[in-house]
């Protein structure tokens, strides 16, 4: 990270300083965390289809199609809203069904 | 190597609790030994108590005012606020502050007689995985002295598997009920998130956080978990849960008015005469190169055998992510809402005093808000904090906080699909023992011990740990884990009643 990337977190953070110690850590976690980059729900999905089927219940995994639309679905459709950061809304449809 | 035996009969069960009461109390000076608990409610303890089964109390015929708990002695995590005791959560920066009403969970326990006697040690902030990260000293695992307890909630665990207590309550965002019951040989409950009010608890990532039990008996959590288990108004995201028809008519049998002995036997007899149906259990394909340890990977085969042998169907299944992945999501989706949730500690309407002056202009207000927040954190929350507002910046957000959301709803989709074919996920509830107390690891290291039970808290999902072994080499618990699907609480805690129905007649 550069001065002014640990300038501006240490700004966010309220921290009057981000030592060497903490800047280390701090990037070996978000090496750690970078993991998600690498994840893509689409391909993944298509993927792995292949080989659950034959392990599961036939009715455990449901059609590819139907699965890789919702996916899709969840991407297309997925905003910086409140009630998307928590569980909070699947109880809320609950009680309204 | 086992100096102790973790579980223990039921107090809720006991004829002579009186006895069982002033065993536990004599026990708070291992204290000494473990440093389970940071601060005693003296002034309960030395209240001469009437129970249940108190010749006394009968005489008097004052029996109508025994409640459920009957004084049963618990204690409670430092992040849960208990009125009249400090409530620091481990941390430097609310060393001075004394909570002035109590949680929703305290005032039900209260309610119900229960006898709370001190608050426990924990991780700060519930942040950490060995309860070392606290700010007044690590707490030792009774199982061996050398090891962690395991954490957040290892104050909580090392209570009650150093048998100060029969039940301690403790917070549980990714694993800190779970992950510190296994290693000190108990239960450890983390209910489905809205089941238990959260009024009281001091947020730490407010869409994962949980309060769970950590119990040496299961009968005893069973009950204890029915009173806390509760919709409240303070808390508008908490929710009702159904009870088991299994569960209503052992309590119906509980709530009666025959003597305990008679309750005791009746109890045994409904437990061990009930046809529990066989179980569809969940294994994950290619778990066994994330478990670390021998003992662990042993132990669990060795349980997928049993269970397979007593008639229950185990499927292996493909996780729905790499297995993994969860980890990932958690350490970001958790510390972006701590560094917002714990935004509010700046000196002056949370935490130490920072003014100080009459007067501040705003550069000199920043700056002493910095040095205190720099200062009086641990190193860990730190961490957490700074990664939290990095995954939120802009220019980050997208590619952290948003994916992050977007692979957690993708989550919740495939459990509940999956939560209509099986009934529970089963695997072990940490991959190894972790480490000794002072031994150095990086803090990636430490994270992977929650690999196990993150999942459960991203989907919201009700899970409990079973203590089912030791480590060979050290004697620190091995525990099980299994997960159900949300709001089904009691259907999870019937199945291990089915799944361990030796374990716990044993111990009734």
């Amino acid at each position: 990270m550069d001065e002014y990337q640990i300038q501006k977190l240490s700004f966010l953070s309220r921290f009057s300083k981000i030592d060497g110690n903490l800047e280390k850590d701090f990037e070996s976690i978000l090496g750690f965390v970078n993991k998600i980059s690498e994840f893509n729900i689409e391909t993944y999905q298509l993927e792995k289809f292949k080989d659950e089927r034959k392990i599961l219940s036939n009715n455990l995994r449901e059609d590819e199609i139907k699965n890789l639309q919702d996916n899709k679905d969840i991407v297309k459709n997925f905003s910086n809203k409140e009630d998307q950061f928590c569980i909070v809304p699947l109880i809320i449809e609950k009680e309204k069904s | 190597m086992i100096k102790i035996e973790p579980l223990r009969k039921s107090f809720l069960l006991s004829e002579n609790k009186k006895q069982l009461f002033e065993e536990y109390i004599e026990k708070l000076k291992n204290n000494d030994l473990y440093f389970a608990f940071l601060e005693q409610n003296e002034s309960l303890i030395k209240k001469d108590f009437k129970f249940d089964n108190d010749e006394v109390t009968k005489d008097n015929n004052l029996n109508n005012s025994i409640k459920i708990l009957d004084n049963m002695p618990i204690m409670i995590k430092d992040n849960i606020a208990v009125k009249g005791l400090k409530n620091r959560c481990s941390s430097r920066i609310l060393s001075d502050y004394i909570a002035t009403y109590d949680s929703d969970v305290v005032r039900l326990l209260k309610e119900n007689g229960a006898n709370i006697i001190a608050k426990t040690n924990m991780d700060e902030f519930a942040m950490g995985s060995t309860t070392e990260n606290s700010s007044f000293g690590p707490t030792k695992n009774p199982l061996n002295i050398e090891y962690i307890p395991g954490g957040s909630s290892g104050g909580s665990a090392a209570s009650v598997s150093g048998e100060m207590v029969p039940i301690a309550l403790g917070s549980d965002t990714g694993g800190s009920v779970r992950q510190p019951a296994s290693l000190c040989g108990i239960y450890g409950l983390k209910p489905t998130w809205g089941a238990v009010s959260r009024w009281g608890l001091v947020a730490f990532a407010s869409s994962l956080d949980v309060i769970g039990i950590l119990a040496s008996n299961f009968i005893d959590l069973l009950f204890v978990f029915d009173i806390i288990a509760s919709k409240t108004q303070n808390d508008m995201t908490s929710i009702d849960i159904e009870r088991t028809d299994f569960f209503n008519q052992l309590k119906d049998i509980f709530c009666n008015s025959d003597e305990l002995k008679i309750k005791k036997e009746k109890i045994k007899n409904k437990i061990s005469n009930e046809k529990y149906k066989s179980q569809k259990i969940a294994i994950i394909k290619g778990i066994e190169k994330f478990i670390t340890c021998e003992d662990t990977k042993k132990i669990y085969f060795d349980e997928i055998e049993r269970l397979k042998k007593e008639g229950n169907e185990i499927f292996e299944i493909d996780f729905p992510v790499p297995i993994d992945l969860p980890l990932s999501i958690y350490y970001i989706i958790a510390p972006a809402e701590a560094s917002s949730n714990l935004a509010r500690y700046d000196g002056i309407r949370f935490g130490k005093k920072v003014v100080e002056k009459k007067e501040l202009n705003k550069a000199d207000l920043f700056d002493s808000v910095a040095n205190l927040r720099y200062e009086n954190f641990g190193k860990e929350v730190l961490r957490r904090i700074t990664i939290g507002n990095f995954v939120l910046s802009s220019g980050y957000q997208d590619k952290y906080y948003s994916k992050a959301q977007k692979i957690r709803k993708y989550l919740i989709n495939k459990f509940t699909e999956l939560f209509e074919d099986i009934d529970l996920i089963m695997t072990p509830t940490t991959p190894s023992y972790l480490k000794k107390i002072g031994e150095k690891i990086k803090p990636i290291d430490e994270y992977a011990a929650d690999i196990f039970t993150v999942t459960a808290n991203i989907i919201g999902a009700p899970a409990i740990s079973i203590p089912c072994g030791y480590n060979s080499k050290n004697g620190v618990g091995i525990g099980m884990h299994y997960m159900a699907k949300p709001e089904n609480d009691f259907q999870l805690l019937t199945s291990i009643i089915g799944l361990y129905k030796n374990k716990i007649m044993t111990n009734l």
